[in-house]
């Protein structure tokens, strides 16, 4: 019991106690400051390293779900600097619960941890410049090769958290990194809010505090602390044993499944050799997806793979009319691909081609298998003008 | 694979051959007949009710060759001799079945070849066309869907007067036909010239792609239009042309084209003149390529002002490569305007129509005069007053039943076409045994034969001074018509039935094996075999360049299926060739290689046969009953040619002893596929392992060996004789409208021999026919 009421007593903070989220603002403000001079500049139609990208985390405050785009309200400018807006690149992932996931999987509120780069050679203008009053807090880092909630993020790099010590009285709970740890994020002991609007999962169920016992290894999503402390988190969603984590990431990634058979799968084409005679050769390479989809196209062997124009939001026009059917001339995968893509190039021999098959250009990709569904109509592109409009975000504030 | 006794089986029962040397005197068969037929099936035995001793060797009758047809199928399937009976050698078996098979050949000929007292031959539809055209200036489409039916073919040739037989269906069409053509030609009111003109509203430009339509040209009154387009005609960046063509809306149709190049910055004008039936028509790109799928068209530009400026929607076609300057990937069409105007008559056509038609037919004097001038030349020779009577009977009933003047003339020109006497060439009298043609009969035989229509003026005249037998005045009348412009009539139908190229596109190639075969390609191709022969033909060169020869005629879109670098250009042209080109001679036309092959395969019996019977003439017995087809390469097997198929197959031993003589004939072409093209290894699907090589030696049945089609072609030149008289025989079934038979045989090889000082020019070899017994016989 002391050593709970000691760890209890540490959620105090002291400026000592302050020290490893100092350090961690420091870390990333320095990294910043060290990226800054050498920022890297992603080629379109190539997928940028990501040694090179820049972590930046917060919470996510805004999504534009049918373009990919967002805005986080970072750590080091909480009370002061407006909202980071960023995009996706296209070849970006999303993880939500431990399974690929679209923005819209996230909900508002949920801290994320993010790799960004400056803006692609031909779209700077994709993100607005902020206001005037606000052009000191701008960060150029705004086109996200990687975005995650902590239970993806922390879990994908094998760290996970152990209760310490749990004050329900006082709302608060004292947790250790375990297992490896990160680089980025929060890699020190840590106090955390918790409270009535935490999510407790054990099983594949919710549970309550009463199940939080010292010692127990969790995983978590951090949400803003309940007085909007700088640095200061509250616990959305804690999970409590394998099941309730492997049942959470199930879920997503049933979600995430349907979501892309719906709207097929994403790629981009690297290489167009056109017949004058009608069709030709295409080369696309499928971004990183759940290996299950890449299984569905890799059964396909007869003419009927479809392969829809898209825009680099991966937003298509209406994809389920413009597109064409292809022909698997070849298979091929290549062992450690760059973060983005799913290393599966497909070779296809197609009889008519549309002109958005472009070498750097996105593409969807259905298999036979997969049912015929309509996206709904503001996801689609259906003029000129909508795909104009698409090219840049809309600042909502 | 035919039921037949294991092979082994004819080792250890090998019989003493009965054949010989005499099996082409049929005593050797004979010979055969009693040592394996005869017991079983003779006057004692009588096994099956079937008695082959007493069966008549005289195959011109029917019956008796339909009964020595069931003795070859009953050999060539080995049901015949029975297991438990002695057995013939494979060779003799050989021999036995190609003679009968030759017997049933000779009895066919004869009878086809047998003439009574008059002899029918009637038009083919291409020729009833050309002779409208010529006697009332008329052009009419006999292959439109509904006008003429369809001409049945004897290895190629459709006009064959013993199978061109005539059915209810014909005489009615012929009555509609004839009316059609009659009011056209004399109508009640002439019809309006106009003149149209539409533009795309400079400065946009309609854009014309493969398959897409612009413009609309509108005939109300069928007859010869002149269209006239400004454009600008851009190769797609392979170097395909564009094809512009006028593409008829009912008909879904190219009517005429022309492959048109011109740059974006300097269009121009292209002229076409061509006959229109009435209908809607509008201006087309034949060139190849998919692009007709309705959404994706409606994201597609169909007009634009300049290349550079265009802007296509991501949804909508490919149109440009993906370089930095961007290229057109189809050949492309920027029209400005389009004129046409018509129908044109011209001062020729006038004439034709001139005199036959009176100013009135209430005037039964000039009608009866008019009548009988249309009759003197649909017939093809003067009427009798009889027959001109029962016209004018025709005529006067109309009138007097209230008709108007024009209409009951038209009602007897109608009967005229409407008789036999116009859709039939009729040689030879009811009432006399007539060994030659009359001079109006041979009139209509070599103009038949030269212009396929019917005799000019002039021949017409000849005929009627009774002169045109004469040596001399028919070999005038001979050059005189080898100059006109209507010889191109021979020049496009000729080879076409002697090469049967009709055959070309039959098995349309299959589009995932050969993608880039469009019907401009197979057009191409028949226009080159069709274009040498003119070439030969206008030049008088020998028919040995047909065989060899180090030049063709192409144009660009053939240049890029043989892989030929032509520069690009309209039209097709005599091109030399190189021999790396492995072309020149109609054995390695893509429209011979084509038509032997079925689509996805190269055949190459189908070659062999091919070869046998239009250079050689000598048609192989038909492939026995029950034979299987070669299967597919097993994809646990290696990948084995359709050569080492061929040869496992011919093992067998009812198979080999025709296979010897065909394969070698057409294993000389396996360089190429079943479209035409060069290769060097074949294609095979399924099978383990890489494509195999092409092995194209071999070695003819008389032992001449040869390493390669090359080879092979100049072992076919070397023995110009033998294809001389081959050719001979060709040309006669063409000009005499029969099968050449045996009774002919000695005059074909007469006439090729005449042939033979002059190296066999081509026009030498036609002079020679047109000069001979042959020609002039009935």
């Amino acid at each position: 019991m002391k050593a709970v009421q000691d760890a209890l007593a540490r959620t105090v903070m002291t400026p000592q106690q302050l020290l490893p989220g100092i350090a961690l603002i420091a870390m990333m403000a320095s990294a910043a400051a060290a990226q800054d001079a050498t920022d890297y500049v992603p080629d379109p139609g190539t997928f940028a390293p990501f040694a090179k990208a820049r972590y930046l985390a917060g919470e996510l405050v805004y999504i534009d779900p049918v373009n990919r785009r967002g805005a986080i309200r970072m750590h080091d400018n909480y009370w002061s600097g407006p909202v980071h807006y960023f995009a996706l690149l296209p070849y970006a992932t999303v993880r939500y619960n431990g399974a690929h996931a679209e923005l819209r999987d996230v909900p508002l509120g949920t801290h994320v941890h993010g790799y960004f780069f400056v803006p692609p050679k031909g779209e700077e203008e994709t993100i607005p410049p902020l206001p005037d009053e606000h052009k000191k807090f701008a960060v150029p880092h705004n086109h996200a090769i990687s975005l995650e909630d902590d239970f993806s993020f922390y879990q994908r790099q094998g760290q996970s958290w152990k209760v310490v010590a749990i004050d329900v009285e006082n709302e608060k709970i004292n947790v250790e990194p375990t297992g490896a740890k990160t680089q980025d994020g929060i890699n020190t002991p840590y106090t955390f809010d918790i409270d009535t609007r935490t999510r407790i999962w054990k099983d594949r169920r919710l549970s309550d505090l009463a199940d939080i016992k010292t010692g127990t290894t969790v995983q978590l999503n951090l949400t803003w602390a309940a007085n909007w402390g700088q640095k200061e988190f509250g616990i959305g969603d804690i999970w409590l044993d394998d099941v309730s984590r492997n049942f959470a990431t199930e879920m997503q990634r049933r979600r995430h499944l349907r979501y892309e058979r719906d709207h097929w799968a994403p790629g981009w084409i690297d290489k167009v050799e056109p017949f004058d005679f009608g069709g030709g050769i295409v080369t696309l390479t499928l971004f990183d997806v759940d290996r299950e989809l890449i299984e569905d196209l890799r059964r396909d062997k007869d003419e009927r793979i479809a392969v829809a124009v898209a825009e680099k939001t991966r937003r298509t026009w209406i994809h389920r009319s413009d597109r064409k059917f292809a022909k698997l001339v070849e298979w091929k995968e290549i062992k450690d691909p760059p973060f983005g893509s799913s290393g599966v190039q497909l070779r296809l021999q197609f009889v008519e081609l549309l002109s958005g098959y472009k070498a750097g250009r996105c593409v969807r990709v259905k298999s036979e298998n997969w049912k015929w569904v309509s996206v709904p109509p503001e996801e689609r592109i259906t003029s000129r003008e909508e795909q104009e409009q698409g090219a840049r975000m809309v600042l909502p504030f | 694979m035919i039921k037949r006794i294991p092979i082994t089986a004819y080792l250890i029962l090998l019989p003493i051959t009965v054949l010989g040397d005499d099996v082409d005197s049929g005593k050797g068969v004979e010979a055969f007949f009693t040592r394996y037929c005869s017991r079983c099936h003779d006057a004692k035995k009588h096994e099956g009710e079937f008695q082959l001793d007493t069966l008549s060797r005289d195959l011109t009758d029917m019956l008796v060759a339909q009964r020595w047809g069931e003795v070859l199928f009953r050999i060539n399937s080995g049901e015949m001799p029975p297991k438990d009976e002695p057995q013939p050698s494979p060779a003799e078996l050989g021999q036995v079945a190609e003679w009968i098979s030759a017997q049933i050949d000779e009895g066919r000929a004869a009878r086809m070849a047998q003439r009574g007292p008059v002899s029918h031959y009637r038009l083919s539809r291409d020729e009833y066309a050309n002779v409208v055209y010529d006697l009332v200036a008329v052009h009419f489409d006999a292959r439109m869907p509904g006008a003429l039916n369809e001409d049945p073919r004897w290895h190629g040739f459709d006009r064959i007067g013993s199978i061109l037989s005539l059915s209810p269906s014909h005489v009615t069409r012929y009555l509609s036909a004839a009316e059609t053509v009659l009011n056209q030609a004399f109508p009640t009111q002439p019809p309006k010239f106009s003149k149209q003109r539409q533009t795309a509203e400079a400065p946009t430009r309609w854009l014309i792609l493969p398959g897409w339509h612009q413009g609309n040209i509108n005939v109300r009154h069928p007859g010869l239009y002149r269209i006239r387009v400004q454009l600008s005609a851009l190769p797609s960046f392979k170097g395909r042309l564009p094809r512009l063509s006028i593409w008829n809306n009912s008909l879904k149709r190219a009517e005429a084209g022309r492959d048109v190049i011109a740059s974006e910055e300097k269009p121009t004008v292209i002229e076409i003149e061509t006959f229109l039936p009435q209908g809607g028509f509008r201006l087309t790109n034949e060139a190849p390529g998919k692009l007709d799928d309705g959404h994706t068209l409606g994201s597609t530009p169909k007009s634009v002002t300049h290349l550079a400026d265009i802007h296509i929607v991501p949804k909508g076609y490919k149109l440009f490569t993906d370089e930095e300057t961007p290229r057109p990937i189809f050949p492309m069409l920027l029209v400005d305007w389009l004129e046409y105007e018509g129908p044109l008559v011209t001062e020729a056509d006038q004439q034709k129509r001139e005199g036959l038609f009176p100013s009135s037919a209430d005037n039964l004097a000039e009608a009866r005069t008019c009548l009988n001038r249309f009759m003197a030349r649909a017939w093809r020779r003067p009427p009798t007053d009889v027959e001109v009577g029962r016209y004018m009977k025709v005529l006067e009933s109309e009138l007097a039943a209230g008709g108007n003047s024009r209409s009951a003339y038209l009602s007897a020109m109608t009967g005229v076409m409407a008789s036999k006497n116009f859709y039939y060439i009729v040689e030879g009298s009811p009432s006399q045994q007539q060994q030659h043609l009359n001079d109006w009969e041979l009139a209509s035989r070599l103009s038949f034969f030269l212009w396929s229509s019917m005799p000019d003026e002039e021949l017409f005249e000849a005929a009627g001074k009774g002169q045109l037998h004469k040596p001399d005045i028919l070999r005038s009348q001979l050059h005189r018509m080898l100059v006109d412009r209507k010889t191109n009539r021979f020049v496009d139908t000729f080879p076409v039935q002697w090469l049967q190229l009709h055959r070309v596109g039959m098995f349309p190639p299959d589009p995932e094996l050969y993608p880039d075969y469009d019907a401009w390609l197979e057009q191409s191709m028949i226009r080159e075999t069709t274009g040498v022969f003119g070439e030969v033909f206008s030049k008088n060169l020998s028919i040995r360049e047909f065989l060899s020869s180090d030049w063709t005629v192409m144009n660009s879109r053939l240049a890029m299926h043989y892989g030929i670098d032509l520069p690009a250009k309209s039209g097709f042209h005599r091109v030399a060739l190189a021999p790396d080109d492995h072309r020149g001679g109609v054995l390695t036309h893509a429209s011979v290689l084509s038509l032997t092959s079925d689509g996805t395969r190269h055949r190459p019996v189908h070659r062999g046969v091919w070869v046998s019977e239009a250079i050689f003439g000598r048609t192989p017995p038909p492939p026995p009953p029950n034979v299987e087809p070669l299967e597919p390469t097993p994809s646990d097997k290696p990948k084995a040619t359709i050569r080492d198929q061929l040869e496992a197959h011919a093992t067998h031993a009812t198979c080999a002893s025709c296979h010897q003589k065909i394969d070698p004939l057409g294993f000389a072409f396996d360089n190429y596929d079943a479209i035409g093209r060069w290769r060097t290894h074949e294609r095979v699907a399924g099978g383990l392992g890489d494509d195999p090589p092409v092995v194209a030696h071999g070695t003819f049945p008389d032992g001449r060996a040869y390493e390669n089609p090359e080879e092979f072609k100049q072992l076919l030149a070397g023995d110009l004789d033998r294809f001389a008289e081959a050719f001979v025989d060709q040309l006669a079934t063409f000009a005499l409208r029969r099968v050449m038979t045996i009774d002919d045989r000695a005059q074909i090889k007469a006439i090729a021999e005449a042939s033979k000082h002059d190296g066999y020019r081509l026009r030498t070899v036609i002079e020679q026919l047109v000069m001979s017994e042959l020609f002039r016989k009935r």
